[in-house]
This record gives C-alpha cells, sequence and structure tokens, in this order.
C-alpha cells in the first residue's frame, strides 16, 4: 500500500514537473521566437505608417493647442501654429495639399 | 529522438534572435521608423519621458531628418501644450485667491481669519501645478539636448 501511494506521489510529481517545463518551453519557443519576428516585421510595416501617425499626432497637438478641430482653425491661428512649429506645419501642408 | 536536438536548435535560434533584437533596439540601430512610431505612440498615451527617449534613439548613429524634426516639433508641442494649460490653471486660482484691498473679502481674510482654509489649498495646489512645469520643462532640455 505504502508503495503505491510514493509511486503515485511521484507520479503526480513528474506529471506537473513535466507539465510546468513544457509551458516553460512553449513560451520561450512560441511567445518569444514570434515576439521577435514580429518585431522586425514591425520595423518595415512602422515605416509605412510613421507618416500617418506624424499627421495624426500633430493634429491631436493643434486640437490641444486652439481647443477645435484642426479644420476649424482659422488662418492667424494657423500661422501662430506654423511660425512656432515650421517643419509640422510644412510637413501637414504638403501632405493635406494646403 | 532526433526530435530534442532540433527542438533545442529552434529553441536557442529563437532566444538569440530575441536578444539580438532587444539589443539593437536598445543601441538605437533598428529603422529610425520604428523609434518615430513607439515615440508618437507613447505621446498618444500620455508618455512622455517614452516619446523623448525614443526620439533620442531614432536620431542616435543617423542625421536628423524631416521626420525626427517633425517629431521633436511634436513632443515640443504637446509640452507646451500642458505647460500653458498648467499656467491657465495657476491664473484661474491665484484669480480666485485675489480680493482687491477695498473689498469686504479682504478685511473679512485679513481681521477675522475668513478662508484661510480655502487660500491654503490653493496655494497647495498652486505649489502642485508650479512643480508640474518644472518637471515639463526638463523634460523640454531632454528633448533638446544633443544626442
Amino acid at each position: 500500500m505504502e508503495r503505491i501511494t510514493r509511486t503515485g506521489a511521484a507520479g503526480g510529481a513528474g506529471f506537473l514537473g513535466g507539465l510546468l517545463l513544457e509551458k516553460g518551453l512553449e513560451s520561450l519557443a512560441g511567445v518569444e521566437f514570434v515576439d521577435g519576428v514580429m518585431a522586425v516585421a514591425g520595423s518595415a510595416i512602422s515605416a509605412a505608417h510613421v507618416n500617418r501617425d506624424l499627421i495624426e499626432a500633430a493634429s491631436r497637438n493643434i486640437r490641444h493647442k486652439f481647443d477645435k478641430e484642426p479644420e476649424k482653425i482659422t488662418k492667424e491661428e494657423w500661422k501662430e501654429y506654423k511660425e512656432e512649429y515650421p517643419k509640422s506645419a510644412e510637413y501637414l501642408e504638403k501632405a493635406l495639399g494646403i | 529522438m532526433s526530435f530534442i536536438p532540433v527542438f533545442l536548435a529552434k529553441l536557442s535560434l529563437a532566444i538569440s534572435l530575441k536578444l539580438g533584437i532587444d539589443q539593437l533596439s536598445k543601441k538605437g540601430y533598428m529603422p529610425r521608423s520604428t523609434y518615430i512610431s513607439r515615440a508618437l505612440a507613447a505621446l498618444e498615451e500620455d508618455d512622455l519621458d517614452g516619446a523623448i527617449h525614443n526620439y533620442r534613439l531614432a536620431l542616435k548613429n543617423k542625421e536628423p531628418d524631416d521626420k525626427t524634426e517633425m517629431t521633436r516639433e511634436i513632443i515640443s508641442c504637446a509640452l507646451d501644450n500642458r505647460i500653458k494649460k498648467l499656467e491657465d490653471k495657476i491664473s484661474a486660482l491665484e484669480e480666485e485667491k485675489k480680493a482687491p484691498f477695498f473689498s469686504k473679502k479682504f478685511w473679512k481674510r485679513k481681521l477675522m481669519g475668513f478662508e484661510q482654509d480655502k487660500i491654503k489649498r490653493i496655494d497647495q495646489e498652486i505649489a502642485g501645478h508650479k512643480k508640474g512645469i518644472e518637471v515639463l520643462e526638463n523634460l523640454r532640455q531632454q528633448l533638446n539636448e544633443p544626442v
């Protein structure tokens, strides 16, 4: 009886140990690997998205600065923005065809 | 049995790839657009430290270009907007605190100690906002420091 209990306990511990090892390796080989590949792919994708992100960020700043939607700002406000942030303004003008 | 060596080889490749990419990323060797994207994402989440850190990585090992300059301006504008909001709050609080010499409010405060708690609270709020402006100015300095 004692031998059966000991065998059962050892088997259970072995099963748990194996399960933990399997999950650990799975996360290393699976998730980490996918992350690595994604980081490389992400670089390529981000290059394509960066222009849109810049325009969105600049628009958000205009919205916060003047408390209104970018398309509703006046000529004077746009001039003010352009004086303070010339590169962004120039980029926005080109991108939006202003 | 041949499964184990193949698995171990894949595992070490995955780990080396991950570590290599992390190192390249930390040292600023990833494409510039990666850091610009990260900086803008951080800014969107209100993480100014993260935005400045990634902007500086975008300049590491590379010459500045139109996009990095625009990113700098975008971060700078975000800082300016926050500073302006805090300055407006300070002005509003100072206005709330103000009591003209010939007003009842002034003399009630002076002689009878009226609204002392309120004034104390306003002063604390003003001090907090001034501290916030100081932090933002430090961030601006970091943004403009040469890489």
